[in-house]
Parts: C-alpha cells; structure tokens; sequence
C-alpha cells in the first residue's frame, strides 16, 4: 500500500513540472502584456509614458529571454511566488487564496451533490427498471447534459431569482465583507444546483446501468440463491461493486466542473476562481492567469492522487495489478 | 419498444412544451422589492421605582460596536446597527440632588433606524486603488467617495467648485496658480491634511515609475526634467506656506485647471517614504487606503469581488448622509437587471443596459433614466499607411456609404448624433455645417470612389474590440457592400487591441470608442502626437506645432487659431472618422439621491431622457458626495 | 443483407498476399462479423438509437443543403423588420436585426454540426492511435503517454479551451482545432483498455504464433477490433464539441457573429427579455441543440448496446 503511494507521488512531481512548462507557454503565446492591461480601451483618454512601459516591463522581467523568465517563474513558484499580477501590482497568491474558498465551496458542492444525487436517483431508476418513473428520470437526465449550463442559469434566474423570488441574484453573501454561514449557503444552493446537474444526469445514468448489470450478474444470484434478503442483497453486494467505479468517474468529473464554474460563477457573480480567470483573461493579466491555471491543476491532480488511494483502499486488487 | 416507454417520452415532451410555453406567456415581471426586515423595538416603558431623582439627562446608552451612543432623554434615537449587535448598558447617574420616591421613565431606544446603504454595481477593469495609476474611468468612482481634490467640476454650477482648496487665483499672464487649502480638513487617520501632501502628489505624479500618464503635468516649470528623469522634484511646485501651494508654469497655460486639478491628493505621511519599487504593492492600494473625502474604506478592495467605504463623520463639509457605499462586481447585464429590479443594487457605475432593459426601467416608476451630455465618439480611423485608402475622397466615401441616423436607431437606441468632426468647439469648428456634411448617399460615395480610383478588390479589415457587437459590423458591412467597399472586422479582446493600435500600429482600420475632448489638446496628444504612440501615423511634424501653440494659447482666441488650422484640415481630409457622439443614459433606483442626477425629470420614453449638460466632461459622482442620500422604501 | 455485408467486410480483408492470409482471414473475418454485421442488426432494432440517427441525418441534410432550403440569406441585415415573430415570410421571425432565423438555424447547423463531427473525429483520430499505440507497445512509451494524457486531463477543459482560443483566434476552425486537440483523453484510456485485452485474446495470439507481423498485428487486428469503441466514445464527443461551442460563444470567444452557430444563436437570445417576450429567437436554437444531443446520446447507446451482446434491447 505505502509502496503504491510513493509511486504515485513520484510520478505526481514531473507531472506538475510539465503542467507549469505547459502552462508558461500558452501565456507566453497569449497577445498583450502588463502595459497593454493599463489601458482601458473603454475609456482611453492619455498616451501611456515610455518611461513607465520600460519601468515595468523591467519590473516584470518582460526584457529576458522567454527560458531565461521561465526558469525564473519556476524558481519563485517554488518558493510560493507565483508574481505580481498586471492589474493590481498585488501578488497573485493573495489574490488567488482569496478565491480558493468560493470555488472549492462551489465545485465541491457540485460534486457531492452531483453523485450522491445520481447514485440514489440511479438506483431507484434500476431497482424499478421500466416504470414510469425510470422512463421519466433517464428523460429528465438526458435534458439535462443536452441544455446547455449557461442556459439553464440563465432559466433559473428568471424562474426562481426574478419571478418567485427564493434565491437572490448574485454574490457570495448579501452584504460585502459581513459574512454568515447561512446567508453563505443561501447563495450556494442555487448555482451549485445548476453546476451539479450535468454531473447528477451522467451519474444517474451510470449508476442505472451499473446497478441494473451488477443486478443481473451472477454472484448477486448467488447471494439471492442463498437467502440473503433483499435488502441485503442490494445493500451489501450489488451497491457496492456497482458503484466503486462512480469514485473515479467523479474526480474525473473535476476538471470539467472546474469549467462548468467558468460559466456559472460568472452568471452568478460568485467570487471564485472561474470568475477570476474570465477576467485576467480579458485583461490580458498572465501572472493570475498562469497562477490560476497551476493552482487548479494542482488541486485536480491532488484529488486524482487521493481518489486513487482510496480506490486502491476500497478495492484491494488495484494495490497488486495494473 | 414498450409502450410505457414512448409514453414517458411524450409525458417528458409535454411538461417541457408546457414549461416553455408557461414561460413564454407568462406576464410582465412583479415587482418584487427585498425589504431587509428592520428590527423595530416598541417603546419599553420600565417603570423604576428610585429614590433618587436623576437630573442629567443621560439615562442609557448603547453600545455599539466599540461606539458610544448617548441616548439623551425624550429623544428619539435612530441607532445604525442591527438589533443584534447592540448591547444595551443602562447606567445609573450618579448626581443626586433630593432623597424622594419617583417613576420616571426610562426612554428606549425606539425604533433602530435601518442602514443606509447604497448598493452599485460594477464590472469594469477596475483591479486596484492605487491613486497614481487610474486606468480607467471607473476608478473616478473610488477617488470621488474616499478622496479630495484641490478643486472639482462641478456640473450643477457649472463651474470649478472649492473641494481641498477654499480658494484660488491664477496670475494675469496664466504662468502661475494659487491655492489656497481650507484648515482642519483631516485624512482619514485623523493627521491634517497640508500643502506638503499636495506638493508630495504633484510630484509624485511626475514619477512615470508610478504614474502611467505623467504628460498632463508636463507644462508646470521643472516637470519635465521628473518625467525624465533628471531630477526628483519640480521646481514650479512651491509650497507657499502650510496651507498654501502655487506652480509655476513653464509659459502661460491657460488649461492648467483642465489637466492639474483632477488629480487626488495621497497622504504623504502614508505613502511619503514607500520605496519606489514597492510602492505598488503596498497595501494601500487594496487594504489601507487613506484619503480625505466623505467616505473612508470599509470594506478591503477584492479584484472582481467588490470593496465598500463608510461615513467620514469628520469630513470637511460634514459628515455624509449615506452610511456605507458598497461595489459590487456583477458581470452579466441580465443579473445586474433582476438585481436592479429586486432592489439589491441601486445603481450602477456603468451605464449601458439592452434597449429592452432600458424600456422596463423608464416604465417603471421605481428608476430613472438620466441622460449625461454625451462624451464618448464612436469612431473610425484608417491607418495613414494603409494605401487604398489614402486618397481622402476614400475616407469620404466611407462616411457617404453609411446610414448613420439608421444605424444609431437600430444599435444603441437611438441615441446618438452623428458627428463629422471631433473638435467641437464652436470657437473653432462651424458645427453645424461640417457636420451636415457626408450624409447618407451612396451614389455620391460611390462616384467619389471612382474618382478616387478606388480598387474595389480590396478588402478593409477593421480592428475592433468591441466584440459583442458583432451585429452593428455586420450592418456596417452591408452598407458599405452597397458603394462596392469591402470590409471585414476582426474583433479583438482589449489588451490586443490595444497592442496592435498603440504599441505596434498595425492596422488597417479601427473601430473605437474615443473620448470626446472638452478641449483638444488632451486628445491630439493621446491620438495623433508625435510625441506619443501616435497610433494611426497620422502626426507629422506640422500637425506637432500646432499642437503645441495650442498648448501654449492663453485665451480661447488665441487657442483658435492652431486648432482651427488642425480641424479645418480633419474636416477634408478625414483622417479620424467620428461616427456618431453619444449621450450616456444613467440609471438609478429613485431611493439613491444624487443631485446631479435628480435635476432630470421622470423619463417616460426614450425621447424624454432628459440629458444633463456637464461641465468640460465633468464627473457627476464627483458632486458633493456627503450630500447623497437613501431615501426609505416608499409603502 | 447482414450476411452480405459481411461478405464483402471480410472479402477486402483476404486480398493481402501473406503466407498465413487463411488464418488472419479467419481471425479477422470473426471480430468483424462479431462487431459488424450483427450489430448493425442490433442497433436497427435499437428504436430510439435509429430515431435519434434519423434526426440527427435530417439536421445533417438540411444543413448540407441549407442553401437550397433556406428561404432568405441568413447575413442579410434589414433593420426595418427587427424582431418579428413567425410568419409566412420568416417561419421563424427575425433576429435584433432583422435577419430571418429560419435561415440563420440551417446555416448555423452547417457549422455547429462542422465544429462537432469535425472536433470529434480529430479527437478520435488522436485518441486512437495514442491508445493503440500506448497498449500495444506498453512499457515507458505507454507509460509516457499515459502521463500525458493525465496532465491533459487535469486542466480544466473549457479553461485551457479559453486560452488556446485566445491564443489563436475564435475561428470555426481554430475552435474545431482546439477542442478536437483537447477532446481525445477519454478516448485514449478506452482504446487502450481494449488494446490490452485484445492482444491478450485467442485470436491475436494466434495470428501472433502464426508469424503476423507487430504492424500487421496492430492495423489489422487490433484497430478493426477497437474502432466500434471508439465510434461510441466519438459520437458522444461530437455532443459534448457543440456543448462546447455554446459555452464558449456564452464566455465571449466562441466564433463570432455574424457567422451563425447554434450556440451563439442561443448566446444572442440568452436576456431575460428576449426569453420571455421573443421565444422565437431562442427555442430553435435551444430545441436543435437540446435534440442533436440527445439524438447523438441515443445513437451512442444504441451502438454500445449493439457491440456489446449481453445488454438487453428494448
């Protein structure tokens, strides 16, 4: 077991030092620098000194060679100094563990819901496979990886923010810097519903199909032959091996809800990372954008490592063969 | 295939027919307003039985978050904090004066008064609050609320009002200024504000390690020589005495209020000894921000997230009305709208909404629409260099091939005035005539094209970034196809737009928004000096010195005469194509007072937008912000 | 016709002048048959599957010949007949600038359906030979592509999607480029689950004993037995590519306007008002896109139904 968690940590640290080569190399093929983010062209009135422009192009190390930068990117990194960014002069770490929160909250949330919800809407789908509500749910979830998310958002708002008002619009809590536990999660629920329903759909689906094969399987015969009751047969032996795999599937999920965050933090102004990149990303801002980029990486990396111990933990099998 | 089956499809089917069509046909939206619930206590008559009779009047207090609130006898009092979070300690007095058993009365705290808070929105590119580097307008919003100027536009007078500054007075020959600071205003941390801050700033701003956009300082005596580095101070920037400051120009310069005064003053005492090289990290800029306006930071400035400020109750011109001002950062128009509507923001800071949004907010009697005289240019410019349209009759033709008055109509509700020039200043523009000319026609356009000799293979490609209109383009496209020009637009994110137009100059045609000058000279130097990026190549030599004597101007007519030369030759010539000027229409909840704002009648249709003229493109929400005010929410 | 099909499958496969052509033939004429001829029969009794493939031909037709159904010019602008509902001169109304939606939806559908097959098969073609590749060869090769494919899976899809597409341009072809270079992930770990157990199956091993050659054994054995899998994976990517599309059009750097796409078609209704009071302008495009993915999810359940004989077809 710890022999298997070395080798994937081993394996863990080249993998993050291509994600920041990687990394480098889109922001340093993006258009528009640290000069180019201080002009709004919304509102340009003056000329920018060259002064200032050499001044900070000095600053930000943009007069070096690109290798020469990464290595220097690198070795700060190392010590947790991911730069300054170009909008703010602030560094990029303060700015980004600002957002971690709101977006571990978002996505997190998303994830559990998204699969405890699918494994038991799922189930039930197979235990009553060919009713009308098995019919029902496999349309309702189809519907819902086919709509797209910012759609629904977009559904939603009008629907339950607008209409029947019972979530409110926008924002991490209702007044800024006052923060309370409960206002907190009543700003959660709604955009975590919606970023959860892509992954609740599949997963409904694929704990259906799971079940219903797992239910079909020989060794559930088995057991029913034996005269385990049904609640136990269920319980015991078919859940289980139906949904182990479900772990997988679902930190496989992460990134793309790390995506889907994208569209829904900026619908619902939710001060995560998402959010955050969108906008680096228009202001042409390449230190939060790379820092944002590594920082989720990292975390979907993280989360790939420790479900594969716990799958490895669960499922002795995987700890000898692969 | 079961037949259950295809009936749980078509059950599926009909509910989702069903929902749309419910939500297709459902009515006009409710208002709906979210009323935060205020505590409201009932008078509490305890009946004490004493034997001392009180005689001062303090019979409790309440304490309130570090706070103290006297609560005097009989005396209503309105307590800004919820109930939650006051704690009531009522104190006996001490003073005895007669030995005798009485009730009196112990007076409550009646009714806890709700917060005001104004609520705005905002999504611009506004990522810092470093007073030296405000690069864009949005940032006018933090330094009208949290700072001073020596004096501010104010648009209800129409005239340079006092703000740090009581008074002032410039020299006969405009070589030299005078201001003259108000005593006890005081930074937000209770040190006085003196002439040495103001001197500390100006120079400062001269610093181009700090400052991006020195240049508008460049005419005071000794400027230049900061800006370039060769000296740390001006020497045109004297303080006189403690609250006297005066500069000196290098020669007469009749704009210096124009171009020096809308600097905000920073806390020397603050900010004084920050290295260079630290100094945009400091905390300041985020965190620490010290000023000396109405309002003080509150609530830390977070990229994309918001900040807040709070009463100054020491301010100057005394304490503000508004409790707390908060920003909140909501990107899509469509949350911004249901916010609007719900009553969780108040306004915004941005004033652009769909037509749609618009209509609802004028039909409802809850807002207001609020025309500001209009500022902004929407424009073309070709690239000097670029060859098929060198000959000006090209340039020509492109303005005859557009329906302007259409597109206005159809893509910006119709408010819009289409412009020929963008000098328009009635001391050296014949508005009226030039911009009558190159109305729609696109015979004309197209017999200037061949007169120009204009190969029609060509195909123009237009830099943009505004990349959510691709509409207007694509009607602009049309238009153009009618005289024979063919035209394809690039839309582009900002930052490489900006790149290709300012630092590289490589373009054919852009399309931009351009800010429409009180006075030319900011923007000859910003677009066409040669002694700037000069993006479209178009400055030479000769444009420069013109320039430059309209600098140099002292009056009005003398000013003339260089910038009529510049705009008579712009008018023929066409090397900046203004499409149309536009008025910017505001909105607010009608609870916020504003009283720039409020001058403007109920707007009932697009047409009654009252449009509010503004002095030299002054800023609204710079108007005496202490005086803005949250009325209750009308039963 | 399923008998002769497979005929004409394992004809073309004897034509190879090879020593132990009558074995391979064998071998392959098994697997092909095994996932060809009755499968197709399989997924012809698969109703939904076929209904979803009958739909998803329509769309596919009429955006072929949108320029011979298409009443109008779906580009021309006429800003004297903005947002007007159906009627018999536009059966979908017009847009915010006048420009008849009917036509917009088709031409549309020739880039959403473009964007969507042509990303899924990049992404299939890429995901493909790196999984063969990787299973076949195994050791530090496929343990190095193995590793690649972890790092690419660990961005976040439609964020490293937003910087490429910023690097490069909101072309059609620049998104099709982009997200087929990013899509092939799931692909690889698939093809090459298959790759393992294939090469450790009977006939492979007999083809092997029998003296096929490494590339033979790979091209000729192996990819015929993958490529079923990868169909089902490639048609349900070309679901999530026009997913994509939308929310790409939704962030600002989907293809832009005036170029119609279902998602930008759908981006462009996306306001409150237009929701409510213009449903023209959105449940065409809402409908074709919501429909294409559950045809699209239905003709993928019906070919994995079909490959795989133990699931039950109702």
């Amino acid at each position: 077991m710890t022999k298997y968690i070395i080798r994937r940590f081993l394996v863990f640290i080249p993998m993050l030092l291509a994600i920041s080569a990687i990394t480098y190399v889109m922001m340093v093929l993006l258009p528009g620098d640290p000069v180019t983010a201080l002009i709004d062209p919304f509102s340009m009135q003056e000329g920018i000194s060259q002064e200032y422009i050499d001044k900070q192009k000095e600053r930000y190390g943009l007069n070096k060679p690109i290798p020469v930068r990464y290595v220097i990117w690198l070795g700060q990194l190392a010590r947790g100094n991911f730069g300054y960014s170009f909008m703010t002069g602030l560094p990029v770490i303060e700015m980004i563990v600002g957002r971690l929160i709101p977006t571990l909250q978002l996505t997190f949330t998303a994830l559990i819901l998204g699969t405890v919800g699918g494994i038991v809407l799922g189930v039930v789908a197979a235990l009553r496979q060919y009713s009308y509500y098995d019919y029902f749910l496999s349309f309702i979830s189809l519907i819902g990886i086919a709509i797209p998310t910012f759609f629904l958002a977009l559904i939603a708002l009008f629907l339950v923010v607008l209409k029947v008002p019972l979530f409110p619009s926008h924002g991490w809590t209702s007044e800024l810097g006052v923060y309370n536990l409960w206002d907190n999660i009543y700003h959660l629920m709604l955009p975590a519903f919606i970023l959860s329903i892509e992954l609740l759909a599949t997963s409904t689906r694929f704990a259906r199909t799971a079940m219903l094969e797992v239910m079909s399987s020989d060794y559930v015969t088995t057991a029913r032959a034996k005269g385990l009751s049904e609640f136990w047969v269920i319980g015991r032996h078919a859940f289980r091996n139906a949904l182990l795999p479900l772990i997988t599937i679902s930190t496989m999920r992460l990134p793309i809800l790390f995506g889907g965050a994208l569209v829904i933090e900026q619908m619902f102004a939710w001060p995560g990372m998402g959010l955050f990149a969108v906008r680096a990303m228009v202001n042409a801002d390449y230190p939060v954008l790379m820092g944002v980029a590594f920082i989720t990486a990292l975390i979907v990396l993280v989360s790939n490592l420790l479900a594969d111990i716990l799958y490895a933990v669960v499922d002795p099998r995987i700890r000898t063969g692969d | 295939m079961p037949s259950r089956l295809v009936k749980g499809i078509w059950l599926g089917l009909v509910l989702t027919a069903l929902s749309a069509v419910a939500l297709a046909c459902s009515t006009e939206t409710e208002i709906v307003e979210v009323i935060k619930e205020v505590p409201v206590e009932v008078q509490v008559v305890k009946e004490v039985p004493v034997e001392k009779i009180v005689t001062q009047e303090v019979v409790k207090t309440v304490e309130v978050a570090g706070e103290t609130v006297v609560v005097q006898k009989d005396v209503p009092v309105y307590v800004t904090v919820p109930k939650d979070r006051i704690v009531e300690v009522v104190k006996e007095v001490k003073e005895i004066v007669e030995v005798e058993k009485e009730v009196i009365k112990v007076v409550e705290v009646e009714r806890a008064r709700e917060e005001k808070v104004l609520k705005l929105r905002y999504k611009e590119a506004i990522n810092h609050l470093n007073p030296f580097r405000s690069t864009s307008r949005p940032h006018g919003w933090a330094w009208n609320l949290m700072y001073s100027q020596l004096i501010f536009k104010d648009d209800i007078a129409g005239q340079w009002s006092p703000d740090l500054a009581e008074r002032w007075e410039a020299a006969e020959d405009a070589t030299s200024y005078t201001f003259y600071l108000r005593k006890g205003a005081k930074w937000h941390d209770g040190v006085e504000v003196t002439a040495d801050d103001v001197v500390w700033t100006y120079n400062t701003a001269l610093n181009p390690a700090i400052n991006p956009r020195p240049q508008p300082l460049a005419l005071i005596k000794g400027a230049q020589a900061v800006i370039d580095g060769t000296a740390t101070t001006a020497e045109g920037i004297v303080k006189v005495d403690d609250y006297t400051v005066r500069f000196d120009q290098e020669f007469a310069n009749a704009l210096f209020y124009d171009k020096c005064c809308s600097l905000v003053i920073a806390p020397k005492h603050i900010l004084g000894d920050v290295a260079e090289a630290d100094f945009e990290a400091h905390p300041f800029h985020t965190s620490a921000s010290i000023g000396s306006g109405p309002f003080m930071l509150d609530t830390a400035f977070v990229a994309d997230v918001g900040w807040g400020v709070k009463a100054n109750p020491d301010y100057f011109l005394g304490a503000p009305l508004l409790d707390r001002v908060t920003f909140e950062f909501i990107e899509p128009r469509d949350a911004l709208f249901v916010a609007m509507q719900r009553g969780e923001i108040h306004g915004s800071t941005y004033p652009t909404l769909t037509s749609e949004m618009y209509q609802a907010l004028i039909a409802d009697p809850r807002f207001n629409v609020i025309g500001i005289q209009g500022s902004i240019m929407r424009s073309f410019m070709f690239h000097n260099e670029f060859e098929p349209a060198a000959d000006f009759r090209v340039r020509q033709a492109f303005l005859h091939a557009l329906d302007r008055r259409a597109l206005i109509d159809a893509f910006w509700q119709g408010n819009g005035t289409p412009i020929n020039t963008p000098f328009q200043n009635p001391a050296w523009c014949d508005c009226a005539e030039w911009d009558a000319r190159y109305e729609y026609n696109p015979d004309k356009a197209k017999e200037l094209l061949d007169a120009a000799g204009y190969d029609y293979d060509t195909v123009i490609h237009n830099k943009t970034y505004y990349v959510d209109r691709g509409d207007f383009f694509a009607a602009i496209q049309q238009m153009l196809a009618v005289v024979g020009i063919k035209m394809e637009t690039v839309l582009q994110q900002g930052p490489a737009w900006v790149e290709d137009y300012y630092n590289k100059s490589d373009f054919e045609l852009v399309f931009a928004g351009f800010g429409a000058p009180s006075d030319p000279s900011g923007w000859l130097d910003s677009q066409m000096s040669t002694a700037a990026q000069n993006g479209g190549r178009y400055g030479n030599e000769e444009l420069e010195a013109l320039i430059q004597a309209g600098k140099k101007g002292r009056t009005v007519a003398e000013r003339a005469v260089p910038y009529r030369a510049i705009a008579e030759d712009f008018i023929d010539r066409m090397p900046f194509l203004p499409v149309f000027r536009q008025n910017e229409w505001w909105f607010k909840n009608n609870r916020w007072y504003q009283p720039v704002l409020d001058q403007a009648g109920a707007a009932t249709s697009f047409a009654t937008i009252e449009i509010l003229p503004v002095f030299q493109g002054g800023a609204w929400n710079k108007y005496h912000p202490e005086q803005w005010d949250l009325k209750p929410i009308a039963q | 016709m399923a008998e002769s099909d497979s005929a004409q499958v394992s004809g073309t496969g004897a034509i190879e002048p090879d020593d132990n052509s009558k074995q391979s033939e064998l071998a392959q004429s098994l697997t092909v048959k095994r996932t060809s001829t009755t499968a197709w029969a399989r997924f012809r009794r698969h109703k939904l599957a076929m209904s979803g493939f009958a739909l998803l031909s329509a769309y596919l037709l009429s955006a072929v010949f949108a320029p011979l159904i298409a009443p109008q010019d779906p580009n021309f602008i006429d800003l004297n007949i903005i947002k007007q509902p159906p009627s018999t001169e536009h059966w979908l109304g017009t847009d915010r600038v006048g420009r008849d939606v009917f036509a917009r939806l088709l031409y549309a559908g020739r880039v959403s359906l473009t964007v969507g097959v042509a990303a899924a098969a990049i992404s299939a073609a890429i995901g493909t030979v790196m999984g063969v590749v990787s299973g076949y060869i195994g050791g530090w090769t496929d343990d190095l592509l193995q590793r690649f494919t972890e790092i690419i899976m660990t961005f976040p899809s439609l964020f490293a999607v937003i910087i490429l597409v910023g690097i490069t341009g909101p072309s059609v072809w620049n998104i099709i480029f982009v997200l087929g270079g990013l899509g092939w992930t799931g692909t690889v770990r698939l093809v090459r689950g298959q790759v393992l157990s294939l090469r450790e199956m009977d006939y492979s091993t007999a083809a092997r004993a029998l003296g096929a050659s490494d590339r033979r054994l790979m091209f000729r054995h192996i990819l015929p037995g993958v490529m079923p899998y990868v169909a089902v994976v490639a048609t349900l990517m070309v679901a999530g590519a026009i997913l994509t599309e939308a929310a790409l059009s939704f962030l600002g750097f989907g293809v832009k306007i005036p170029t119609a796409t279902w998602g930008n078609m759908m981006q462009q209704a996306q306001r409150l008002y237009v929701l409510r009071d213009m449903p023209w302008l959105w449940i065409p495009p809402g409908f074709v896109i919501t429909t294409t993915v559950i045809a699209v999810n239905f003709i993928g359940d019906g070919m994995r139904d079909a490959l795989d004989p133990r699931t039950r077809i109702d």
